[in-house]
């Protein structure tokens, strides 16, 4: 059972590597993943406008400053976009019918692998949305 | 074929611009046949957010990411720039460039292929009491050479906060035209004109800071 769990871990972190990609150039880290996702458009939206505010909050919690950071949710037909650079979400279109998730932080002055952490991090939980969401409830807002 | 580099600092509204410019571009085709803008998007990291946001105003994309067109890009920037006048000669291109980038250098890059080309670059008003000193040498270097400076996202600062920011970045260069831009509101046909190159003229820079 041990041994399957771990094998498990080691696919999903295969997974990761292959899809979350960390850059540098100068003084800027830019990590930025995408992945396709069935879990319910409310949930996401959800997740996205606090996830982005975490994630800013990280950045100038450790010195950092935000270059930006930004998320999409491709829909067939549309697109909504979230964007943060100081302390508020901006969101900007509207949500249909789940397609393609992007996330991208692009900082300067923080650790290349400590983005890479909390990206992972953010990664495994939209993942784990799917695990309880049907994909199939209404965006709210 | 004209080039219109946008840059500024990341954050800045440089994408929002690019949407706002090209549709104003290609509301105004003349001639159905004829390609009127194409934008080109320059990322460091591996994906763009923006550009499915961009591909709504139905203008082509063509993407540099992964890196910076002014430097580890600057060769696949120069051949795709020589090949969009070769085969598809648009009256625009319209490159955004990477938060990182100095628009100088592209302009030697444009130089050589003789093609016309205005900087707009755009400053986060209400970041910059908190960026200009980390960053300051970066900030300079992107405002070198700008034909314009759009000072946006004015809404989310007080009006004397506004002048001082401004002023703070005309300190870096005199002769620097400013405007002001918001999140509020779109540009006004006759500020597209002016970052176009398309203006009278007669626009005063010191006037243009305070009466944008």
């Amino acid at each position: 059972m041990k041994m399957q769990k771990n094998h498990l871990q080691m696919l999903n972190k295969n997974r990761t590597d292959q899809i979350l990609s960390i850059r540098q150039h100068n003084d800027f880290i830019a990590g930025s993943f995408s992945i396709n996702s069935s879990a319910a458009a409310a949930d996401l939206n959800e997740f996205m406008k606090k996830k982005l505010k975490k994630l800013a909050e990280w950045v100038l919690d450790n010195q950092g400053i935000i270059g930006h950071i930004k998320a999409s949710i491709e829909y067939p037909g549309s697109v909504k976009m979230y964007s943060i650079t100081e302390d508020e979400v901006f969101i900007k279109e509207r949500l249909d019918n789940c397609n393609t998730v992007s996330v991208a932080v692009i900082a300067a002055f923080v650790d290349k692998e400590e983005i890479r952490r909390q990206l992972e991090t953010c990664l495994e939980e939209v993942r784990m949305l799917e695990n309880y969401s049907d994909g199939s409830k209404e965006q709210s807002s | 074929m004209k080039v219109l580099i946008v840059g500024g600092f990341l954050g800045s509204g440089k994408t929002s611009l690019v949407e706002e410019i090209a549709r104003y571009i290609a509301g105004r085709r003349k001639n159905p046949e004829c390609i009127e803008v194409v934008i080109i998007e320059n990322e460091i990291g591996d994906i763009s957010i923006d550009e499915p946001f961009l591909k709504t105003t139905g203008v082509e994309i063509k993407n540099l990411f992964a890196g910076c067109a002014c430097c580890t890009l600057s060769g696949e920037a120069a051949d795709l720039l020589n090949m969009l006048k070769k085969d598809l000669n648009p009256q625009w291109v319209i490159l955004e460039l990477s938060g990182a980038a100095l628009p100088v250098n592209i302009t030697q890059m444009t130089e050589k292929l003789q093609i016309e080309t205005h900087i707009c670059v755009l400053v986060d008003a209400s970041r910059w009491e908190r960026i200009h000193i980390p960053l300051g040498k970066l900030l300079r270097d992107q405002l070198e050479m700008a034909d314009i400076v759009l000072l946006n996202k004015i809404d989310l600062l007080k009006e004397e906060d506004i002048e001082v920011i401004g002023q703070s970045i005309k300190n870096k260069n005199q002769y620097m035209r400013i405007k002001q831009s918001s999140l509020l509101r779109t540009l006004e046909e006759g500020l597209i004109k002016e970052i176009l190159g398309e203006g009278d003229g007669n626009e005063d820079a010191e006037e243009s800071f305070t009466d944008a």
